[in-house]
């Protein structure tokens, strides 16, 4: 059986009252969450986060939620608690906006003088990628950063990236269309 | 400025995004999932217990300010000494 099949399999149960098999959905899924939450949340933050939703899905248990696809339910938690991280942080102005602009301007550069993807591939041009990736999002809001990596970056429909949120498909795709915008912005004037 | 091509953009980033950080999970995950929903139940259960007893206690204040109430129309205390003086002879004398 496969991990996702196991993973919705134990949260049926889990959902019908089985608490006592909680501790082994935990040891289940997190690989799951874990994975996720790495690409939306910083490293160090990584297991914090992954408490959170695990703590809010057993206290969800008592509100006996219908739930179609367990899976689909899963990430969408995950994702709102990544949000909600986000969200927290730059209301305590934990987001450091660092300069690093002549990096972000380097691989632009490169950017606009490579002739195909594939030149991106190798170890370094994805390091020095994930540095403007942080450049840029340190830049966006909660709301934006969210948007452009399940929009842009994890290419996902709107509707299905509203879904996730749990926002309408109207917010997300005025959100997506600022967001392009903003990014396409932000690269060009450090070009 | 430059003018730049945003989704190509896009797509070269993607590839940095895509590619798996290795997060893995502490061997202990589970059971400090378990011990923090433990102590989430446990404060849960105090402040049911603080709203209980505050409710008990706002409503002891709200019987010492009816009682207060109360006394300030009754009569002095002087007024009270004679009425439960003269309360007690009437017992003595079995008149009640």
């Amino acid at each position: 059986m496969s991990e996702v099949e196991d993973i919705s399999k134990m949260m049926h149960r889990l959902f019908q009252g089985e608490r006592q098999v909680f501790a082994d959905f935990v040891t289940l899924s997190s690989p799951f969450v874990f994975r996720l939450l790495s690409k939306h949340v910083p490293a160090g933050e990584v297991e914090n986060v992954a408490q959170d939703v695990f703590v809010s899905l057993y206290q969800s248990l008592d509100k006996n939620p219908e739930i179609e696809n367990p899976l689909a339910w899963l990430k969408a938690l995950t994702l709102r608690r990544a949000y909600d991280f986000w969200r927290e942080s730059y209301r305590r102005k934990r987001v450091e906006v660092q300069s690093g602009s002549e990096e972000v301007r380097r691989w632009s550069e490169e950017c606009l003088n490579a002739s195909s993807a594939a030149e991106f591939t190798t170890a370094e041009n994805q390091r020095e990628a994930r540095a403007v990736l942080s450049w840029l999002f340190a830049r966006l809001s909660a709301e934006d950063r969210m948007v452009l990596s399940l929009v842009y970056l994890d290419e996902l429909p709107v509707k299905d990236a509203a879904k996730l949120l749990g926002w309408s498909v109207t917010n997300v795709k005025v959100r997506a269309l600022r967001v392009r915008r903003k990014a396409r912005q932000l690269l060009e004037s450090c070009l | 400025m430059k003018k730049i091509e945003i989704d190509a953009f896009f797509s070269r980033l993607r590839t940095a995004w895509n590619v798996e950080s290795g997060a893995s999970v502490p061997s202990d995950f589970a059971s400090r999932v378990m011990r923090t929903i433990a102590k989430s139940e446990e404060s849960s259960k105090l402040s049911e217990i603080y709203e209980v007893f505050f409710r008990f206690a706002s409503a002891g204040a709200l019987t010492a300010a009816v009682a207060i109430a109360v006394m300030a129309y009754l009569p002095a205390t002087s007024d009270l000494d004679d009425i439960g003086s003269s309360l007690a002879d009437e017992l003595v004398e079995g008149d009640l």
